[in-house]
Order: structure tokens, then C-alpha cells, then sequence
């Protein structure tokens, strides 16, 4: 069978489980295309109209793949809980009704499961269980799957901690031993970006951050290569965790790289409209404040013109350049004087 | 010997900025010109007319660097030749900390958009912009200054007038209007209400961009607003404290990168890549089209000299700015996306 597997939300977190899963029954994995303007158009149209961006874009990719008649069915996991005492965001942990409601003559080609993922490998198995009932085979035969989804699941959580960003994962799952293996470079300046992955990872939707820093030759590290044991302690500086583990690891993890000597900043990524994530930026704000590193905020919407994204970043760059010693001016990596988005014929 | 003179240009929104500084850092001419949609001939225009005054005075003069910031500084550094192409948050700092050394807080208010930019140290440590709406800018007093029928010069001296301010939602310029026109219907005076708006403007600014930080003197206020005395004072009643308006108030941007061109030519010791002022008399067009190369879309800027595509931005793939360059880096970027379209396609 096709399953379809939109690449929004939680595909940014457990695509390798739910890849390891699928593939190894023989299913085939139809992945929506990376966001574009297309998609958005769709999600727009098709969502409620006070959602975040990020859940809208959810519903263009699952548009996408509905409009796709060879896909049999569209994966809507519902992630309930990451962690005991913490749960997911409401509206992610409805998005199957959200999607069933918005998408009412395919509601029988959406495909969906109650997720309790930390809690050990029962609720995992369970809630697999539930997608083969809809599906039909047979259960040694899920057995099997749900090992190796667990097994992708901690390759992919390996590869992250050795520094390789989720997108990396993504582009080598068929092969994450040798992407593990695989140093990272380092750069002269390295940048956190801290926040959900769906907001981090969606390139088109956050006007592509991560290359904007690459390109002007900046590393880039994420909250998600943390493994959660490294910042448990921040719990004591926020008093009480938050209710729901993205958002801990997003404010624990970006407390953790202010702190870290080898991070020159950090960047939050959020989309416009987030309650939970005003909360960490505010929380990241008052601790930077307290160890003085540069904190930046990015709140993503529907624009797509990005001028005032570019000066932001630009100015950051210059910011931690000038805390390292190095200047404003005589980039090495630019000869001709200009900064990221323009070339200038050489003269 | 002719007079050696570096020259940098600010593309706002609604104004560009044109100056010339000589050795010394010193700002010998500088011009204040509307953008007026076309900012190309704007800046053509600008450059002939600094030029020919300062001719007049100095005699020959010789450009050693030129830079270029401001929202269109990617479009005026293709078409003059910059040596450096600044973002208008390093490029303002920069001359605020040459002008008033010991500076800790810079408030930037210019057509559309604002800035608040914090300094430790000779260095900045921290910034914000406004976000997509212009409530709260230069734009904003313009639009109120036509509804009241008060000259925006004047704005300043009528609020200085005001005995009572009144209370002026300054979030958004729907409701300050329909907030001014009902103090209006009640009888409040226009200084009374100029001062309001002043105010008003001024709380909305701090709100939105300070956000519980730490506002410490000195304060430097610049950028085009700054020339209005009213809001000056507003901001002087907000922080306690005086504010700084430096003697090129309006040139800030300019002068900065200007300077900071002038460094960036003495570090690598290469010769400018000024066009040189024949580059008035060039044909300069620009070309936006929407790419079909996938879904995207993307709005692609074409810029063209005398028939020759100079540069092109907007892409997010590298597609078109790879044309002209081959920047190892774009590559890589454009093969990443593109086998990331594969295997999603797989």
C-alpha cells in the first residue's frame, strides 16, 4: 500500500520511526514535497483561520498528498504525550480531527494513532496496532516493524547528538551508520537555533535561516541534537517545566547553548501566534539578560518577502562577529564586498 | 591632488540619503532626497546633484570607497559599484558610536520602520525591529500630519504648544484615527492632540521594541523622526533622561557605511569598485518575474546595465544568482534542495 506521510509538525521529529515502521511491513512511503508557496496557498485555504502557520502548512501537505489519487492513505499520527506529566500541544494532539473536519470527503483515507512515545516501547506497539488494524497484516509481522521503527527512531536520536541536523536524517535515512560516522565541520562561529523542530527544519517557511547562516559561513546547532539529561537542571531557573516537552526542550535546550562557551548566539524560531512559545522567548530573554549572550527572536508568518528577515540576520552575524574581535568589515568568504542574496559581476 | 572622498548612500523606504566624507570622517555634503518609487533614478539623481556641489567647492574630487545600506542597498550597490553593502542596523550603530562614543541606547525611527539598538561598550549587544506594521514610524506621522491638515515640519513646534495632551491609541493608525477624530469632536485642541500622538508614538515604539530591557544613557536618537522636537521631548519625558540628537541626525545610515567602506578598501587594500559618475548616464532597468522552475514561485529581481543583466536576487534555490557567479556555496545549496526534491518525489 502507499502511505502518504506529510512533512510538517511531528515528521520533523519521528519521520524514522514511522519510516522504519512502514517500509518494513512493504508499504510505500509517498513524502509531500518540502513546504512551497503551493502548499501554503492550500493550508491556508483549507485551515481555520487562527491556527499557527505551522499547523496551516500541516494542512496543505496533507491536502497535497489527498490530491495525490495513488496514495491509499495519509498519516495523521496523534501525539499525545513525549514525556510522563507532559503533553503535547492541543492543537497537535487533535490534528486528526482537525484534518478529518477540514478534509470531510477523505476522511476515510486519513490514518491515524494515539502516540504515547516516552513511555516505554508498550504504547508504541499499541498504537502501531492500531494502524494495522486499518491496514491489515498480520501481528508478528507488526512486531517486527515496530523494532525496527524504534530501531531508525535511535539512529536517527544518534545522529542528531553527533551534530547532524534533522534535515541530514531526513536526506540519509536509508543509510544513518555512515551519516553518524560522518564528522560535522566546524565553523569560526557557531549559532543555536532554538525552537520546535517544525519551525526550525521548515526552510521555505522561516525564509530559510539555516542556509542564510550557512552561506555567510556561520555553523548552525539545534535543540533537538540535546539529549534532554544535558539541561534537566534548567527546571530550577524556570521555577516549574513547562506542560509540554518541545517547548521545555526549546527553552531548556536554548538556556543550556547560552551557556555554552562555544555558541556565539542564539536564534528562536517560532511561528506567529504560538502561545507556548512567547513564554520560552520571554523565558531565553530574562537569561540571556542574566549571562549576557546575544538572543534573537524570529516569528514566522505567511510572508515571503524576506528583506527584513535578511537585515536581521546580517545584523546578528555582524553583532557576534564584533563580540568575537573580528569586525564589521573585510569579509574573507566575500570578496566583492557584498553580503548574502547578491553577486556582483567582478569588475 | 584632487580630494579624496568616500561616498555612501542609504535607500529608505520613503527617503535616500546621498553624503560625501572626506579624510577626516567628516561629512562634507550630504543630501536628503524622497525615494519616489523608482529608487535608481533617485540615487542618479542624488549623485549628480551632491556631485556638482561638491565640485563646486572642492574642485576635483576623487572617489576612494563607496557603501551602500538601507532597505534597497543590494539594488545601489549593483548599479554604483560598492565595496561594501550594509545592513542599516550595523551601518547606524556605527556612526552613533563615532559621534557619541559613550552611547548605550540608539533610537532609530525612519518612513517604515524602527529600530531600537543597544550598545556595551562600544559594541552592539543587542537590537529590534519593528514588525510588519508601520504603526508607529515615520509613514504613521505623515498620514496623521495630512488627516489633521498640520505641516509634518511644523509637527514639532504644535506639540511643544500643547497644555494637556491627550490619550491617543498608537498601536494602529485605524484606531489613533478614529481615537483623534473623537478627542477632536470632544474639543481638544490640535497641539493638544500632536502632543498626544507624540506620546502616543513614542509608548507604541518602547512597547513594541524595548520590551523590559534595559534602557541606559546615553540615548541617541536618530533617523528621520528625529527631527521632530515633540517627539524628541516624548522621549525624553518616557526615559528621564536627555536624548541625543546628533548633528547628522537625518545621514546616520549613510554616513556609517560610508566609513565603513572606507575601512573595508584600507583592509584589503584593493581599489574601489566604484562605476565611477558615468554611471549617471548608464541605462539601468530592473525586471521582476516569477520563476517557473518549481512551486515556488519565487520573485526573482533582474537588475540590467545598458542591456546586460548585472545581477539577479530573490531566488531561494541559487538558480539565477548562480548565473553570474560561481559561488561554491550557492551550488551546494541548489543541489541540497533539488535531491531533496528527488527524494521526496522517490
Amino acid at each position: 500500500m502507499k502511505i502518504g506521510i506529510p512533512r510538517a509538525l511531528y515528521f520533523y521529529v519521528y519521520y524514522p520511526m514511522w519510516y522504519g515502521f512502514f517500509s518494513s511491513l512493504g508499504h510505500e512511503i509517498k513524502l509531500s514535497v518540502p513546504t512551497n508557496k503551493e502548499i501554503i496557498n492550500l493550508g491556508v485555504s483549507h485551515s481555520v483561520d487562527d491556527i499557527c502557520i505551522s499547523v496551516k502548512v500541516f494542512h496543505g501537505h496533507v491536502k497535497y498528498l489527498l490530491d495525490k489519487k495513488d496514495v491509499d492513505f495519509v498519516f495523521v499520527p496523534r501525539i499525545a504525550s513525549e514525556e510522563k506529566y507532559k503533553y503535547t500541544c492541543p492543537k497537535l494532539a487533535a490534528l486528526p480531527d482537525l484534518m478529518k473536519s477540514a478534509f470531510v470527503s477523505d476522511t476515510n483515507r486519513i490514518l491515524t494513532a494515539t502516540f504515547y512515545t516516552r513511555q516505554g516501547e508498550k504504547p508504541i506497539v499499541k498504537a502501531f496496532e492500531e494502524i494495522e488494524r486499518q491496514l491489515g497484516d498480520s501481528d508478528e509481522k507488526i512486531k517486527m516493524a515496530v523494532k525496527m521503527g524504534i530501531r531508525y527512531q535511535k539512529l536517527a536520536v544518534k545522529s542528531l547528538r553527533s551534530g547532524h541536523t534533522f534535515l541530514d536524517v531526513v536526506k540519509n535515512i536509508r543509510d544513518l551508520d555512515s551519516l553518524i560516522k560522518k564528522p560535522v565541520q566546524k565553523q569560526r562561529y557557531t549559532v543555536a537555533l532554538a525552537g520546535f523542530p517544525y519551525d526550525v527544519y521548515d526552510t521555505f517557511t522561516n525564509g530559510d535561516v539555516i542556509s542564510k547562516l550557512e552561506d555567510s559561513g556561520v555553523g548552525i546547532v539545534t535543540t533537538d541534537m540535546l539529549d534532554p539529561k544535558v539541561y534537566k537542571h534548567y527546571s530550577k531557573y524556570m521555577i516549574k517545566d513547562l506542560f509540554w516537552y518541545q517547548a521545555n526542550a526549546a527553552a531548556k535546550g536554548g538556556m543550556y547553548y547560552i551557556d555554552s562557551p562555544d555558541i556565539d548566539g542564539v536564534i528562536s524560531i517560532s511561528s506567529f501566534n504560538c502561545g507556548i512559545s512567547s513564554i520560552y522567548q520571554k523565558l531565553l530573554d530574562l537569561y540571556s539578560k542574566e549571562i549576557g549572550k546575544p538572543v534573537m527572536h524570529i516569528i514566522v508568518d505567511e510572508q515571503t518577502g524576506d528583506a527584513g528577515l535578511a537585515t536581521r540576520i546580517e545584523a546578528f552575524i555582524d553583532l557576534i562577529r564584533v563580540k568575537r574581535g573580528d569586525g564589521l568589515v573585510a569579509q574573507t568568504n566575500n570578496l566583492h564586498g557584498t553580503e548574502d542574496g547578491v553577486h556582483v559581476r567582478s569588475l | 591632488m584632487s580630494k579624496q572622498v568616500a561616498l555612501g548612500i542609504d535607500v529608505g523606504s520613503v527617503t535616500t540619503k546621498v553624503i560625501f566624507v572626506d579624510e577626516k570622517d567628516e561629512i562634507i555634503e550630504g543630501l536628503y532626497i524622497r525615494t519616489k518609487g523608482n529608487p535608481i533614478d533617485t540615487i542618479k539623481a542624488g549623485m549628480i546633484e551632491a556631485y556638482s556641489v561638491i565640485t563646486s567647492k572642492f574642485g576635483d574630487i576623487e572617489v576612494t570607497a563607496v557603501g551602500t545600506t538601507g532597505s534597497g542597498r543590494q539594488l545601489a550597490g549593483v548599479v554604483v559599484g560598492a565595496d561594501i553593502i550594509k545592513n542599516e542596523i550595523s551601518a547606524h550603530a556605527y556612526a552613533a558610536i563615532h559621534e557619541v562614543p559613550d552611547v548605550s541606547t540608539i533610537f532609530e525611527i525612519g518612513g517604515q520602520d524602527s529600530k531600537i539598538i543597544f550598545i556595551r561598550n562600544g559594541a552592539v549587544t543587542d537590537f529590534a525591529m519593528n514588525t510588519v506594521c508601520a504603526a508607529g514610524t515615520g509613514s504613521f506621522l505623515d498620514h496623521q500630519a495630512e488627516r489633521i491638515g498640520v505641516d509634518i515640519e511644523k509637527f514639532g513646534d504644535y506639540s511643544l504648544r500643547a497644555t494637556n495632551p491627550v490619550r491617543i491609541a498608537g498601536r494602529c493608525t485605524v484606531f489613533a484615527e478614529s481615537d483623534m477624530i473623537h478627542k477632536q469632536q470632544m474639543g481638544a485642541t490640535s497641539e493638544d492632540i500632536i502632543a498626544g500622538l507624540s506620546e502616543s508614538l513614542v509608548r507604541n515604539y518602547l512597547n513594541n521594541l524595548a520590551r523590559g530591557k534595559e534602557l541606559l544613557p546615553k540615548f541617541v536618537f536618530q533617523g528621520g523622526v528625529s527631527e521632530n522636537i515633540g517627539i524628541v521631548k516624548a522621549f525624553e519625558n518616557a526615559v528621564g533622561s536627555e536624548v541625543i540628537v546628533p548633528k547628522n541626525n537625518k545621514l546616520m545610515g549613510a554616513w556609517g557605511v560610508a566609513m565603513l567602506a572606507k575601512r573595508e578598501v584600507e583592509i584589503t587594500g584593493q581599489r574601489t569598485n566604484f562605476k565611477g559618475f558615468k554611471v549617471t548616464e548608464l541605462e539601468h532597468k530592473t525586471r521582476v518575474f516569477y520563476c517557473d522552475g518549481c512551486a515556488n514561485n519565487c520573485e526573482v529581481y533582474e537588475v540590467i546595465e545598458n542591456g546586460e543583466t548585472i545581477a539577479y536576487w530573490g531566488d531561494r534555490c541559487g538558480k539565477w544568482s548562480n548565473r553570474l557567479t560561481s559561488k561554491v556555496r550557492r551550488t551546494e545549496r541548489a543541489d541540497r534542495r533539488q535531491s531533496e526534491e528527488v527524494n521526496s518525489e522517490k
